[in-house]
This record gives C-alpha cells, sequence and structure tokens, in this order.
C-alpha cells in the first residue's frame, strides 16, 4: 500500500492508468472466474495429493542388469 | 524497413509459429476422442504432443509481450476490447494444460473420461476463438478518437469473424488429424488420414471462402498471391494425405497457416488496429509503437535471443522426431506402486532413438 497512488512513482498514477474501455462487470466477471477456477485447481491438487501421500511411496525398479533406467512418457 | 515494421512482422511470426505448432495441438485435443477406440489410443495421442504443447503455448505469450513493448497501443485497445474473448481462451488454454497432467491421476474411467471432455472443450473454444479475433483484427473494431474499444462480445461475432473462427477450427482440426498421421503406427494412423480427408471437405471450402471474402474486402496484389498460394498449399495437403504422403500433407497445412497469417497481417499492414468507426482513429504501425530508443533495445535483445530459442525448439522436436505406437505406452499408470519392467518399454532397443 506504501506506493499508492502511484503506478509508476511520481510519474503516473493508478487513477490515471485504468483501462478506460474495461467495464466494472468484466473485471467482476474475470475475477470471479479466475477465483473459482483456482480454487477449484486448488481443492483437486489437494486431494490428489492426499492421495498420493496415502498410497505411499513407491517400490523403487530394480535394474539387475545395470541397465540405466529409461524415461516413461509422462501421459 | 524501419524498426516498427520489423517488429509488426517479427509479431506476424511469432503468430505463425503459434498457429503452425500449436494449431495441430488444438486438432489432437479436438479429435481424441473421435479417433480413439481404448485408453491406449486415447495416451498414444496425447503423448504425440505431450514433449511439445506446453512449449507451443509461449509463442502467444512472447507475441502478446512483444505487443506490449513494441505497440503499446495495440496492446490496450486490443487486450482491453476483446477482454472477455481473451478471457475465455485463457480459462480454456489453462483447463486444458491441467486436463493433461490430471487425466492420468486417478485410475477411473469417469474421472478420465471428464477430463477428455474438458480437453474438447479446452482445444476446440480456443481454436474457434482465435480465428473470430484474427477476422475482427482485419475486419476493424469500433475505435473510439482515444483508440478505446467502443463495442462488446457480440460486435466480434459478426458473419465475417464467426467464418475466421470456423476457418481456424476447421485447418486446427485437419492439421490435427495429419500430424496424428505423420506421428502414430498401424489403425490410429489411418483412422487420423481418413478423418483428415473428412475434415478437408469442411475446412477447404471454408478458408477458400474466407480468404476469398477477405481479399476483396481488405486484399492489395502482394496478399492475393500469399491467399492464393495458401489454397494450393491447401490443396496440395490434402492430395498429399489421400496419397498417404503425410509429411507433405503436414507441410502443406503448415505453409497454409503461415501464408494466411502472412495474408491477414498483410491486408491489415499498415494499421494494426483499424478503426470501424472512422479511418483516422485507426491504430497504425507508426501511431502505436514504442519510442525509437525502445525498438532499438528490443531488436538486439529478439537478435540474440530468438536463435537460441528457435534452436532449442527444433532440438525437442527432433528428440521426439519418432512415431508412436501403443507398445510405447507402458501399460500401468504412473502412479502405479511398482512400474513395468524396463524391456516392455523400450522395445526399440539400442540406437532406437525413442526417449
Amino acid at each position: 500500500m506504501g506506493r499508492q497512488p502511484w503506478t509508476v512513482f511520481g510519474l503516473m498514477t493508478t487513477a490515471q492508468s485504468v483501462s478506460p474501455g474495461v467495464t466494472a462487470s468484466s473485471v467482476i466477471i474475470s475475477m470471479t472466474v479466475f477465483t473459482l477456477l483456482y480454487g477449484g485447481l486448488a481443492a483437486i491438487a489437494w486431494w490428489l495429493t492426499v492421495q498420493h501421500v496415502k498410497a505411499g511411496a513407491p517400490v523403487q525398479a530394480e535394474h539387475p542388469d545395470g541397465a540405466e533406467p529409461l524415461p516413461v512418457f509422462s501421459y | 524497413m524501419n524498426l516498427a515494421t520489423f517488429w509488426f512482422i517479427l509479431i506476424a511470426i511469432l503468430f505463425t509459429g503459434y498457429f503452425v505448432l500449436e494449431g495441430f495441438d488444438f486438432g489432437v485435443g479436438i479429435l481424441m476422442a473421435a479417433l480413439s477406440r481404448d485408453e491406449t489410443d486415447r495416451r498414444v495421442m496425447i503423448n504425440t504432443i505431450g514433449p511439445v504443447w506446453d512449449g507451443n503455448e509461449v509463442w502467444p505469450i512472447t507475441a502478446g509481450g512483444a505487443m506490449f513493448a513494441a505497440f503499446p497501443l495495440w496492446y490496450a485497445s486490443l487486450f482491453s476490447g476483446f477482454y472477455l474473448p481473451l478471457l475465455i481462451i485463457l480459462v480454456a488454454l489453462i483447463v486444458r494444460g491441467v486436463c493433461f497432467e490430471f487425466r492420468g491421476k486417478v485410475d477411473s474411467v469417469r474421472w478420465r473420461a471428464n477430463w477428455d471432455r474438458a480437453l474438447f472443450a479446452g482445444s476446440a473454444l480456443p481454436a474457434l476463438l482465435w480465428g473470430v479475433a484474427f477476422a475482427n483484427i482485419v475486419r476493424g473494431v469500433p475505435l473510439n478518437a482515444a483508440h478505446v474499444y467502443t463495442g462488446n462480445l457480440l460486435t466480434l461475432l459478426n458473419w465475417y469473424g464467426l467464418l475466421g473462427g470456423l476457418v481456424t477450427l476447421s485447418l486446427f482440426t485437419l492439421h490435427g488429424a495429419i500430424f496424428l498421421s505423420l506421428r502414430t503406427t498401424g489403425e490410429l494412423r489411418d483412422r487420423a488420414r481418413r478423418a483428415a480427408l473428412r475434415i478437408a471437405v469442411a475446412a477447404v471450402p471454408l478458408a477458400a471462402a474466407f480468404l476469398l471474402a477477405t481479399q476483396v474486402s481488405h486484399g492489395r496484389p502482394g496478399t492475393d498471391v500469399t491467399a492464393a498460394l495458401a489454397a494450393v498449399a491447401l490443396l496440395g495437403a490434402v492430395a498429399a494425405a489421400f496419397r498417404g504422403r503425410e509429411g507433405w500433407a503436414f507441410a502443406g497445412t503448415a505453409l497454409t497457416l503461415a501464408l494466411a497469417v502472412a495474408t491477414l497481417f498483410g491486408d491489415l499492414w499498415p494499421n494494426v488496429l483499424p478503426s470501424s468507426t472512422s479511418a483516422t482513429f485507426s491504430l497504425t504501425v507508426t501511431n502505436a509503437s514504442s519510442a525509437h530508443y525502445t525498438l532499438v533495445v528490443m531488436s538486439w535483445v529478439a537478435l540474440v535471443f530468438t536463435p537460441l530459442v528457435l534452436a532449442y525448439q527444433g532440438w525437442t522436436y527432433w528428440v521426439f522426431r519418432k512415431r508412436l505406437t501403443s507398445s510405447d505406452i507402458p501399460a500401468a499408470r504412473p502412479q502405479a506402486p511398482t512400474p513395468p519392467p524396463v524391456t516392455e518399454l523400450e522395445p526399440a532397443g539400442p540406437g532406437g532413438g525413442r526417449p
């Protein structure tokens, strides 16, 4: 908050830098959409994390012939 | 050629790279449900773009960044004016990216089916909306004397904008089908090739109508040539797909997209965002550009880093150049407790080059 009312200190105020063509309703829509989207993604990510923790660490693959482990397609 | 024109061309090249590369990513996402017969098919299809889709999405970010730095007024009017369409594109791209990452995380048919539906929507929506956006940029949008957009979301949904949207949607789907036929084997490859020919039935007339409408209203002699070449490249791509020459077909659709972008930007110049309210309110390469010194600094930075970026992106494609088969897909889910034996993962043996 210390930088208020400046966007660029001493040159441009936040009031001057508001986009003239963007309506308040547009900003409310995008803010709501992103909040819901990231909230939902955070909930899913948290749930997945809990599932992975509960499943425990995978058993380490054995490479008896000393071969280098090969990368696997991730999807 | 002054530096502002140089940056206009560079932004056109960045969007060309985006549509050529992300175009087939969108196509794969759109076609995944239609062309797959089982879960292995779907994973093969996702893995054809797996190593590259996120890199491809850096192109529009770079293009937007270049617009912001080289033409701040263009960036301001466009991103404020197209606020809600760009929001939809951004949300779709976020959901799409998450689909790739999350669909394999839970071993459940319903879980994956839901993400696959989201992947379809997240691929089809931006494929449509990029065309709507670019058609409207060329057509011109209502801008007032301060270059502020005075229309709304529905202003952009005119017949020309929607036609442009259908063109990118159908061209990207065609591009994706040809990419899949180039990157897979067996039945999936055959299905992708047949799908490409069916999509071409819609894509070719749509693209021809759009290019014709564009050139009638906004054309100039130079872009008449690129538009005609785009049509030739598209027909050549379809002919090559018909004959099973997938590499040539892919080069053809890539060239079609590049020439189409060249046509649109060529028609746009010297404007960057024409005003349909009054031609004197249009944003041009001259009145929208940054100061000369800014452009000089940017040009040096771009000259140093663009070859580097192109080199590592090209290298990624070179590493992942082989066709994928169902045997490349490990049977177990990624989070399964015991990974399958190494021999099942790598049937190609030494020197196979398959990552």
